[in-house]
């Protein structure tokens, strides 16, 4: 047979957060290489949080993006109140978790409704889908709201929150002040479930991922703004031993980190989330995961939306949990007096676990170390890339690009925080 | 309410507050119909503020390379639909309107006005150069409220 050179290009991969490309190479009808492109320039956060004072990387850091900036926040006091020995009362931690509750669902809403949703309804982008779905859409424009009312009310402001500090916040709401959230987050959690039902109609594409998952777990609870580190095939560690297990290496196609866990690739963010802490969901998004015919685990990158919106319902009943048990803190924050030495913090972004790691000397930074998801999960998601196209070769050149797509998608890369995705193209020759 | 005022920016970085400025300098005005709105972080904010508004301005600053601070930049609805989309986490002022349109809740008219900068660093208060375009920003809004009654 002669060898074909087919080479497909789509000028701009859409519905992601950030810039870059996908390159698929095919030659004589099998796959020769998948490359994940992040081509957004360096971001140098590390660089130039070297010399800062030791309490600015909260709100330095926050600004590698608009979407998880709680997240960045959250990392960032946990490692640094690692470095300095400070422990927080325990009303101050579940008030960093009403937050991040927010955080949860804003950005998990936003994919939903406005990134992932038209791939299944079979539109371009979600403004058509809304001349259809009207109604559809302004219940996930609702959702996105009752969202940013809890991270203005807890946070400043539902973008780059300003209330948060080390040690706790710069002040703290009285219980009577939360009350009048509660009411918009009960409203929400039937739209939440309402989510679930609409997302778990869809028609799903067959794939079974066999990356190790990796994922907070937290006793008791679902994970949210710390944990101890846990995986699929192996047994749990601590913050302070993220970098014994992963390992960071520079590929010449990307700004962005490769990570490997103990060598070989893995995954974090819902799928792992979820597969990982499953049994730890409150009993409503329990009864939604089942009725969603979710199980223990799920593997399947294409119903990650069916995670997220049951993530979502979580979300709100937990944030619900925290108003209802509700002690205003004796002091809004508590002091974090610097200290020398190094600090490791984790959190699970919406997107999936977020290291940090602080050096302190005299007060200031002396070495920063950010390890946010989407750059853990490249190699991941370069390997579902190869394995759909692989499966799938009969497909023409522009279905095949399009399942592409939606692959990287299900991932709902966040670009900006690893470094940032625009261009696919299909080489067959 | 016939017409909505939406000032964007931040004040405590210099010429970015300029929208808010003008915004305010429009609120004192107390203009029957006009309602002014200032605070929005995330573009989809616009959805609610314009809502049932005939009439929608923004106010915002623009960055240019090269600049010439204080230029000021008139753009409509229909400028807007061929600008390539900016922000890679939300959806741009474009498509919030063009969302908008198909939920039944854009503004009949929209109209962006943007002011060049000279420094967006720390620091309150305006350039000189901006500054001194506030007025013609101010003026050029009430036209377009005027020509919409």
């Amino acid at each position: 047979m002669n060898p074909v050179t087919r080479t497909l290009s789509v000028g701009a991969l859409t519905r992601v957060e950030g810039e870059g490309a996908v390159h698929v190479k095919l030659r004589d009808g099998a796959l020769e290489s998948v490359e994940l492109n992040i081509y957004e320039p360096p971001r140098f956060f590390e660089a130039f949080l070297r010399g800062r004072a030791y309490t600015e990387p909260p709100d330095i850091t926050a600004r590698v993006c608009g979407i998880c900036p709680v997240a960045y926040q959250v990392s960032a006091c946990n490692a640094i109140e690692d470095a300095c020995g400070v422990e927080l009362e325990r009303s101050l931690v579940q008030l960093r978790r009403l937050l991040y509750c927010g955080e949860w669902i804003h950005s998990h809403v936003l994919h939903i409704y406005l990134l992932h949703a038209p791939d299944f309804l079979g539109y371009p982008d979600a403004i058509s889908m809304a001349r259809d779905e009207r109604d559809t859409v302004e219940r996930g424009l609702a959702l996105k709201k009752a969202a940013n009312t809890l991270m203005e009310f807890i946070g400043g402001r539902a973008i780059h929150p300003i209330n948060v500090r080390l040690g706790g916040f710069y002040s703290v709401p009285t219980r009577r002040e939360l009350a009048p959230l509660a009411e918009g987050l009960r409203r929400a959690l039937d739209e939440a479930l309402n989510t679930v039902a609409w997302v778990s109609e869809f028609d799903f594409p067959d794939l079974e991922i066999e990356h190790e998952l990796l994922a907070l777990m937290q006793p008791g609870c679902y994970p949210i703004e710390n944990g101890e580190i846990a995986r699929s095939a192996g047994t749990p560690f601590g913050a302070a031993q993220f970098s014994d297990h992963v390992v960071e290496s520079q590929v010449p196609y990307s700004t962005a980190l490769h990570a490997t866990l103990d060598g070989d690739r893995y995954l974090t963010g819902p799928l792992a989330r979820y597969s990982l802490n499953s049994s730890a969901l409150s009993p409503v998004a329990r009864q939604a995961a089942d009725d969603a015919g979710l199980g223990a685990q799920c593997r399947n990158p294409f119903r990650s939306i069916v995670v997220r919106a049951v993530e979502v319902v979580y979300a709100i009943e937990e944030a619900l949990r925290i108003i209802d048990d509700y002690e205003r803190p004796s002091r809004p924050f508590v002091e974090v007096p610097t200290r020398a030495g190094v600090g490791h913090g984790v959190s699970e972004a919406p997107r999936g676990l977020l290291y940090h790691r602080y050096r302190i000397e005299d007060g200031l930074i002396a070495a920063a170390t950010i390890v946010p998801p989407t750059s853990q999960n490249q190699a991941a998601i370069e390997a579902d890339l190869a394995q759909v196209v692989s499966e799938n070769l009969s497909l023409d050149d522009s279905e095949l690009t399009a399942l592409c797509e939606r692959v990287i998608r299900s991932h709902d890369p966040c670009i900006s925080c690893s470094a940032h995705f625009l261009r696919l193209t299909v080489d067959r020759r | 309410m016939n017409t909505v005022v939406i000032g964007i920016g931040n004040e405590y970085r210099s010429d970015d507050g300029v929208g808010l400025i003008v915004a305010a300098a429009i609120n004192e005005r107390k203009l029957p119909g006009v309602c002014v709105v200032v605070g929005t972080e995330d573009p989809m904010d616009l959805l609610d503020a314009w809502s049932g508004a005939a009439l929608a301005l923004v106010i915002d600053a623009a960055i240019a390379s090269p600049s010439t601070p204080g230029r000021i930049h008139r753009v409509t609805a229909d400028d807007l639909a061929s600008v390539r989309g900016i922000s890679s986490h939300s959806l741009d002022v474009a498509q919030v309107f063009a969302l908008g349109q198909t939920l039944g809740r854009a503004p009949e008219r929209l109209v962006v006005f943007t002011v060049e900068t000279a420094e967006v660093g720390h620091g309150v208060g305006l350039t000189p150069q901006v500054s001194a375009a506030v007025p013609d920003v101010v003026t050029a809004a009430l036209a377009e409220i005027d020509r919409g009654n």
